[in-house]
């Protein structure tokens, strides 16, 4: 750490949560931490140590104070964070940092309760702890006059260490928690313009699954904006996975195939049973192990357990559904935290009403419908759909 | 780009973009300044109040510009909030959102808000008869429906109105929403014996942000407040120069009026025949049922494929074409609801297609669009 000017930079203290219970293999955790958090920051210059169970991520100051707040609240593994300040052990500079550090979260919102706590290292320093915690207390009261002391369990606190300098910091603003991005390998991720799939990719990504998007586009039975819409929501959800590639699939020709030659009433599973083998066929062009998909259990005719069983039937990979636990409520209560709601409900239908069924088959029989599968013969039209996919990048960047 | 969204807009005509700029910088006054400028800018606008008067077939008392056909409504359906007490308005369900929209305003100052159906887009007028009751005030109906065509039997409603009249005793106000009549169909507020009614210069090669308020009843009263122009009814500096090109062009469509509707009449009945034996089928009535309607808009049905889609492969085809009308295609359910009060089939409903025409279609351009129609409905599978 001596080596690093800290002057030119800002210091905020990272604490880690589940990885610092690792015992073996902590370090490979750690190190994709820290190489998750440099990679967002970059190109501003940033060094991050470890002490004590907690990182130190020092930034260069021309790098704005947004993007380590946002880079550090979408970086799974981090618990929590709050800014640091060093300064000289002179009283009115330790002022004007404290002025300058209750400026942010969490003390910025002005509101709840709040202590100060000293720990007086150097004893020679000329006022003592209690005296210290009364003035800076005072400080806080004077800028956010609603906020009230409570010395036991408040909600914020400002911390100061007098050591070799003044050390202050806040108590913590809570991160995303979670395990680093990639530390539990790549998958592909089945992404609609729905609710459910970008949170289901957010769930799994926070189990550190990177993962790649796959998305179905029908035009002209679909609209571009609803092309748009999934770009936009690959956006708001890369920087939690570190960025991510937006494969498109253009699928009408299928679609239309499947009308043409599948019954009615199983004409929404057939288009899974597509959609899978596509999915399987890109993921393992791109070393995707498993394929994540947004279904919750009994949501809708094609996600009942049977018709789950049909889809798994269609995949050689493994089929992640983070949701399929979860109630309608609880996954849009996420999606508002991720941001992914208001986007999500545009009206840009990702499906056309021509290809759903109006009475779809809720029970299938896997053999049944694997047969039917068959008799569409529409391996050569899913082969071609592979090869004309087309990528697109999606930036990790906050 | 073929366009043939003629009824949501029109392109600004020569004559009134010659015009336009011409007065734009001649008469740089204001017309209620009194100096020369304002005499001369005033006078020039009580001219094209007279001549706009000529050409409605009415006085210039009668004629107050505005900013187009929602304020025109605007106007006429908020003054009943001035009532000493609330009553009841009739209109159609088949009205634009400029009037439908006044529902839940009226509805919350203790206004009836009375919406009549309309089977196939008209307005019968046994139904308006029965409707009728001592506390209806205003019967407000369109000429030309926006989304369909279709034109309503105004003198057979209105006599029902001044008939009611002579029973009950009491005047009621009759309005005309004529945004989609003028320069289409001959049309004459007075001779109708409408009360009021409203124009929009944009739906006829004039500039837009500007329209014309035909109104006879005094009661009728200002939305906005301001500086007295318009005898107050409509306050607001006036747009001189819009409304010297509005009526410039006005003049030219008029001039033309028949030959046109004639032209037009031909391009429909070709377009109705390719529609059909494409496999369309048709949600504005035939050019064969002996049913009055406009020739500037036919609405067919691309069953089963639903507007939204039909318009994007339209739209790579280069043609510009819209579902219900431009002010609500991009809110879901409101073309549909007045195509539900024309007692049209769901299914007919989510499929539907308006094609509108204008001054400046040719007889190449629907040549291309039939093309189009018929090349569309084998790649979609339209079937009637």
């Amino acid at each position: 750490m001596e080596h690093v000017n800290t002057k030119e930079m800002n210091l905020y203290l990272i604490r880690l949560g589940e990885i610092s219970l690792k015992r073996l293999n902590r370090n490979f955790f750690e190190k994709k931490l820290k190489n998750n958090i440099k990679l967002k920051i970059h190109p501003y210059r940033s060094l991050l140590t470890r002490e004590k169970g907690r990182f130190y991520l020092y930034v260069s100051k021309d790098c704005p104070e947004e993007i380590v707040i946002k880079t550090l609240k979408t970086t799974f593994g981090v618990v929590g964070f709050s800014k640091a300040l060093v300064c000289e052990k002179d009283w009115p500079v330790i002022v004007e940092n404290a002025k300058a550090l209750i400026e942010n979260e969490p003390f910025a919102d002005d509101t709840g309760s709040f202590k100060v706590e000293c720990r007086r290292g150097d004893k020679s320093f000329f006022m003592n702890s209690y005296q210290i915690e009364a003035e800076l207390g005072g400080v806080v009261l004077d800028r956010y006059p609603d906020m009230k002391v409570k010395v036991k369990d408040p909600q914020k606190e400002l911390r100061i260490e007098i050591r070799d300098k003044a050390y202050m910091y806040t108590s913590p603003v809570p991160g995303p928690g979670g395990l680093p991005v990639g530390t539990a390998g790549k998958g592909l991720l089945l992404l609609s313009g729905g609710i459910d799939s970008p949170v289901a990719g957010w769930r799994i990504a926070k189990r550190g699954l990177k993962q790649d998007c796959l998305y179905f586009h029908a035009y002209p039975y679909t609209s571009d904006m609803a092309l748009q819409k999934v770009k936009d929501l690959a956006r708001i959800i890369a920087p939690y996975n570190q960025g991510t590639n937006l494969i498109v699939v253009n699928f009408t020709e299928c679609e239309l195939w499947i009308k043409d030659h599948s019954k009615e009433d199983e004409h929404t599973l057939m288009m899974r049973a597509c959609m899978m083998k596509v999915a399987n066929m890109i993921a393992k062009a791109r070393d995707c192990r498993v394929l994540v998909t947004g279904e919750a259990l009994g949501q809708v005719a094609s996600q009942t357990l049977e018709s789950m069983c049909f889809t798994n039937s269609m995949s050689d990979i493994p089929v992640l559904r983070p949701l399929v636990a979860m109630d309608k409520e609880e996954i849009i209560s996420t999606a508002r935290q991720i941001g992914t709601f208001e986007t999500s409900i545009l009206p840009y239908d990702d499906c056309c009403v021509i290809f759903s069924p109006k009475h779809p088959l809720v029970r299938p029989e896997v053999d049944m419908e694997q047969k039917s599968f068959s008799d569409m013969n529409i391996d050569e039209l899913l082969a071609k759909c592979v090869a004309e996919a087309q990528e697109f990048e999606i930036s990790y960047h906050v | 780009m073929y366009y043939f969204d003629w009824t949501a807009t029109s392109p600004m005509g020569q004559k009134a973009l010659e015009v336009y700029s011409d007065v734009a910088c001649r008469y740089i006054g204001n017309p209620s300044s009194t100096h020369p400028l304002g005499s001369e800018a005033k006078s020039r606008l009580e001219t094209e109040r007279a001549a706009i008067a000529s050409m409605l077939g009415t006085t210039s008392s009668c004629i107050y510009f505005t900013s187009g056909g929602t304020e025109g409504n605007s106007i006429v359906l908020s003054s009943l909030l001035n009532s000493p007490a609330p009553g009841e308005i009739i209109t159609t369900g088949i009205e634009h959102a400029a009037i439908l929209e006044w529902k839940k305003t009226l509805e919350s100052h203790g206004w009836t808000f009375t919406a009549l159906r309309c089977p196939g887009g008209y307005l019968d007028p046994e139904t308006l008869r029965a409707a009728l009751n001592d506390k209806v005030r205003m019967v407000a109906f369109m000429k030309v429906n926006n989304v369909t065509g279709t034109v309503l039997d105004t003198a057979s409603l209105v006599k029902v109105v001044r008939d009611y009249e002579k029973t009950s005793g009491r005047r009621i106000h009759i309005h005309c929403d004529a945004v989609q009549a003028l320069g289409k169909i001959p049309f004459f507020p007075e001779k109708e014996d409408f009360d009021s009614a409203s124009f929009s210069a944009h739906k006829f090669c004039g500039p837009r942000g500007v329209g014309i308020l035909y109104n006879r009843n005094k009661a009728v009263l200002a939305l906005s407040r301001g500086g007295g122009q318009e005898k107050g009814l409509r306050p607001g500096t006036e747009n001189l120069a819009g409304i010297c090109a509005m009526n410039a062009e006005l003049a030219v469509t008029l001039s033309g009026l028949q030959d046109r509707y004639n032209e037009i009449l031909a391009f429909r009945t070709k377009i109705e025949e390719t529609a059909l034996s494409a496999g369309y089928s048709l949600i504005s009535p035939s050019c064969k049922s002996g049913l009055k309607f406009s020739p500037y808009i036919i609405n067919i049905c691309a069953k089963p494929i639903p507007s939204e889609v039909f318009l994007r492969v339209m739209a790579d085809k280069g043609f510009c074409l819209s579902s219900g009308s431009a002010c609500s295609s991009n809110s879901k359910g409101k073309a549909e609801s007045v195509l539900t009060v024309m007692n049209i089939d769901p299914a007919s409903r989510m499929s539907s297609i308006r094609i509108s025409m204008g001054s400046g279609t040719t007889a190449e351009e629907v040549q291309e669009l039939c093309l189009a129609l018929s090349a569309a409905a084998s790649e979609l599978g339209i079937k009637q």
